[in-house]
C-alpha cells in the first residue's frame, strides 16, 4: 500500500472530487431528513463522466462529510440530521443551549475526524489479509458469505423478520430479470429489450432513496423554519478538553469500523452501542444527557468510523456494507469494474488510491468543518418544500443517464411508490438493496456449486471452509432468536 | 390504517406474487447440460420462498398486536407523486429535459409551500425555480455534457 503512486491521487481532478464530497457531505448531513445515502443517489450521476478514482472519492468523501454533518442539525436545532447523529442529540443539544454551541461542534468534528481515521487506518490493514484468504475461497462459500451478509441485515433489523425476509427475496428476484447467463435464456423480460440487461440498479437506488425520500417529506411540514442562533459556532476545543475524551474517541471509533464491517448495522446501531458502552463505563453516568462532551464524541466517532468499516466487506468480498457503500459499489460496476477480492489484483493502484484518499477527506473533511460548519447552520433556515424539487431532478438525472432508457426512469419512480408502500409497514429498502446488489452473486456461486457438486447439495457441507461459515450461520440465527424472544419477554 | 390489515394484504400481494413468478419460470427453456440447472430452477426456488415467508409471515401478524399507521398529509403524496408522473410523461413525449424540469419544479414548490397565494409567493417562487434549474443545467449540461 505503500509503493501507491500518490501523483494519481494529488492530482486536481481526485482533490477536487474529495472538496466537493466532503462539502456536499456535510451539507446534505445538516439538512434534516437527508443523508448520505440520499446524497450518494444524487450525486451518483456526476460520476459518470469521471475516472473511477475521483467517481468513488467524490462518494465516500461525501459519506464521511454526511456522517459528521449529521451532528450539526443534532447539536444546534436540537433535529438529528442523520440516523447516526441521533444519539449525538443527548449531550450535544444541552451543551449547545447551556451557550456552547461551537464547542459542542468541535467535539463532533474532532471526534467525527479521529473516528473517520481509525475506520480508514483498519480497512488498510484489514482488507489486504481478508482479500488473501476470500481469494482462496470457492463458489459454495461464496454463497454462504452472500447469505451471511443478507441474514445479517435481517438478523439486526429492527423491523419484523419475515417483511425482512421478503425484502430479500424481493431484491434477489429482481436481480434475475434479464439473461440468466448459464443458458443464455431470457427471464421476465415480458418481450422488452430494455429488460434484457436487467433491471438498473442505480435506477433503484434513485427510487429508492431520493424519489422515496421525496414522498416522504412531504408529509412531513415542509415550510418549517428551523430558526438557528448563529452566535458562538466557531468549532473549537482546548487540548486539555481533547485529552479528556481521547479515550472515549478511540474506543468508539473502533466499535463504529466493527459495525460499519457488519452488513445492515451500520451508523445508527453503532453510535447508540458508543454512547451506552461510554455511559455505563463513565464515572459520572448521572452527567450524561446534560452537555456530557463524552456523550457527542462516542457517536460522532463511531458513526464515522463506519464509513472505512463498511468498505471492507466491498473490497474484500465484494459485499456492501451499508446502503451509501452499495451506491459506490454501484458507481464502479458503472466503471467497469467488480468489486470483490480480484479487485485487489487486477485494479491495486484503485484500491490504494481509495485508502489514502479516504484519509485525505477525513483529513480535509476537520479543516472544511472547521470553517464550514457555521454556514452549514445557518443553512437551516432554508425550508424543505425547496428540496423536494431538487432530490426529484438529481433522482430523475441518475435514472435515466447512465443508459439513456425511460424504463429505468420508471422504474425508480415504481420502486418509490412500491417502497413508499411498504416502509410504512416496516420492510426493509436497505435488505432489499443489499439483495439486489448481491443477486448476481448469490445466484452465480449457488448454480456453479451446483455444477462443482454434480447436482448435489453435499458441496455445501463437505468443505472445511463451509463448516465454518455454516457454524457462523447458526451463531446468528441462534443470536437472533434470543434477541427477539427476550425483546417479545420484555414487551 | 391497521397495520395488521396493511400487513396482511401486502404478505397475500406477496403470494400472490410469488405464485405468478413460479408459473411463469416454468414456461423458462429446459437446459440440455449435464448438472447444469436451467434458467427456471433458482426463480421457482426463489418463488417458493416468497410464498412460504409471505404464509408464515401472516401466521405471525395474526398474533401480534394491532397498531395505526400514521399517515399524515396523505394528499401531499398524492399529488406529489401525481406531479412526478406527468413530469415524467411529458419530458418521454417532448425530450426537453430543462423545460419540463422547470414546469413541473415550479409547480411543486408553488404547491408545497403552504404560504396563501400572492404575488410575492410567485416571485418566490420563480426566482427559486430559475436558481434550481440554472445550478442543475450549469452542472450538468454545460460542465459534464450530460444529454438529458
Amino acid at each position: 500500500m505503500f509503493n501507491f503512486d500518490f501523483s494519481q491521487l494529488l492530482s486536481i481532478n481526485n482533490l477536487f472530487a474529495i472538496l466537493f464530497g466532503s462539502l456536499f457531505g456535510m451539507m446534505i448531513g445538516a439538512l434534516p431528513g437527508l443523508g448520505a445515502a440520499v446524497g450518494a443517489a444524487m450525486l451518483l450521476p456526476i460520476t459518470y463522466t469521471m475516472e473511477p478514482l475521483p467517481a468513488v472519492l467524490l462518494l465516500i468523501a461525501l459519506y464521511q462529510g454526511a456522517e459528521y454533518g449529521g451532528s450539526i442539525a443534532s447539536i444546534v436545532i436540537g433535529v438529528p440530521g442523520t440516523g447516526g447523529a441521533v444519539a449525538t442529540m443527548l449531550d450535544g443539544t444541552p451543551l449547545a443551549k447551556g451557550g456552547y454551541p461551537g464547542k459542542a461542534l468541535g467535539y463532533s468534528l474532532t471526534a467525527s475526524s479521529i473516528g473517520g481515521i481509525i475506520g480508514v487506518v483498519l480497512l488498510m490493514t484489514l482488507t489486504g489479509p481478508l482479500t488473501k484468504v476470500a481469494i482462496k475461497l470457492s463458489d459454495p462459500e461464496m454463497l454462504l458469505i452472500g447469505l451471511i451478509g443478507l441474514l445479517s441485515v435481517t438478523a439486526l433489523g429492527s423491523g419484523d423478520v419475515w417483511k425482512s425476509v421478503l425484502s430479500i427475496v424481493l431484491g434477489l428476484f429482481m436481480g434475475t430479470v434479464g439473461i440468466d447467463v448459464f443458458t443464455g435464456s431470457k427471464r421476465y423480460t415480458f418481450g422488452s429489450l430494455y429488460l434484457t440487461d436487467g433491471i438498473s440498479l442505480v435506477a433503484m437506488l434513485a427510487g429508492l432513496f431520493a424519489l422515496c425520500e421525496v414522498l416522504s417529506m412531504v408529509m412531513g411540514n415542509l415550510n418549517q423554519h428551523y430558526v438557528t442562533d448563529t452566535k458562538n459556532l466557531k468549532t473549537r476545543i482546548s487540548w486539555k478538553e481533547f485529552l479528556d475524551v481521547k479515550w472515549t474517541i478511540l474506543r468508539s471509533g473502533l466499535i463504529g469500523t466493527i459495525f460499519g464491517i457488519v452488513p445492515g448495522l451500520g451508523a445508527g446501531p453503532a453510535s447508540w452501542f458508543a454512547y451506552t458502552t461510554t455511559k455505563n463505563s463513565s464515572k459520572q453516568p448521572e452527567s450524561f444527557g446534560k452537555g456530557n462532551p463524552h456523550g457527542i464524541c462516542a457517536p460522532e466517532a463511531a458513526n464515522n468510523g463506519c464509513v472505512g468499516g463498511a468498505l471492507i466487506p466491498l473490497i474484500s468480498l465484494g459485499i456492501p456494507g451499508s446502503s451509501t457503500i452499495a451506491i459506490v459499489s454501484s458507481a464502479l460496476v458503472m466503471q467497469g469494474i467488480n468489486p470483490g477480492p480480484q479487485v485487489m489484483q487486477t485494479n491495486t493502484q484503485l484500491v490504494y488510491g481509495i485508502y489514502w484518499g479516504l484519509l485525505i477527506a477525513t483529513i480535509a473533511m476537520y479543516f472544511l468543518g472547521k470553517f464550514t460548519t457555521s454556514l452549514w447552520a445557518r443553512l437551516l433556515v432554508c425550508p424543505n418544500y425547496v428540496l423536494v424539487p431538487i432530490v426529484t431532478i438529481a433522482a430523475f438525472i441518475g435514472a435515466y443517464a447512465v443508459r439513456g432508457f425511460f424504463i429505468d426512469v420508471w422504474f425508480a419512480v415504481a420502486a418509490a411508490a412500491i417502497f413508499f408502500i411498504l416502509k410504512r409497514i416496516d420492510f426493509s429498502a436497505p435488505a432489499f438493496i443489499l439483495a439486489f446488489v448481491l443477486a448476481s452473486l448469490v445466484e452465480r456461486s449457488f448454480r456453479r456449486s451446483l455444477m462443482l457438486g454434480r447436482g448435489s447439495f453435499l458441496i455445501f457441507f463437505t468443505r472445511p471452509a463451509c463448516w465454518i461459515l455454516w457454524a457462523l450461520l447458526a451463531v446468528m440465527i441462534v443470536s437472533m432468536i434470543l434477541r427477539r424472544r427476550k425483546a417479545r419477554s420484555s414487551r | 390504517m391497521s397495520s395488521k390489515k396493511a400487513s396482511i394484504a401486502t404478505y397475500l400481494v406477496f403470494i400472490v406474487l410469488g405464485i405468478a413468478f413460479f408459473i411463469m419460470a416454468r414456461n423458462f427453456p429446459p437446459t440440455s447440460g449435464l448438472y447444469v440447472s436451467g434458467p427456471s430452477f433458482y426463480p421457482e426456488l426463489l418463488s417458493a420462498v416468497m410464498v412460504l415467508a409471505g404464509v408464515v409471515g401472516i401466521a405471525v401478524t395474526l398474533k401480534a398486536k394491532d397498531t395505526t399507521i400514521e399517515l399524515a398529509n396523505l394528499h401531499r403524496v398524492f399529488y406529489t407523486f401525481g406531479i412526478i408522473v406527468i413530469w415524467v410523461i411529458l419530458w418521454q413525449y417532448t425530450g426537453k429535459f430543462y423545460l419540463i424540469s422547470f414546469v413541473g419544479s415550479g409547480v411543486m414548490l408553488w404547491l408545497l409551500n403552504g404560504e396563501p397565494a400572492s404575488k410575492k409567493k410567485l416571485g418566490k417562487t420563480l426566482l427559486i425555480n430559475c436558481i434550481i434549474i440554472g445550478a442543475f443545467f450549469l452542472v450538468f449540461r454545460v460542465l459534464l455534457k450530460v444529454n438529458l
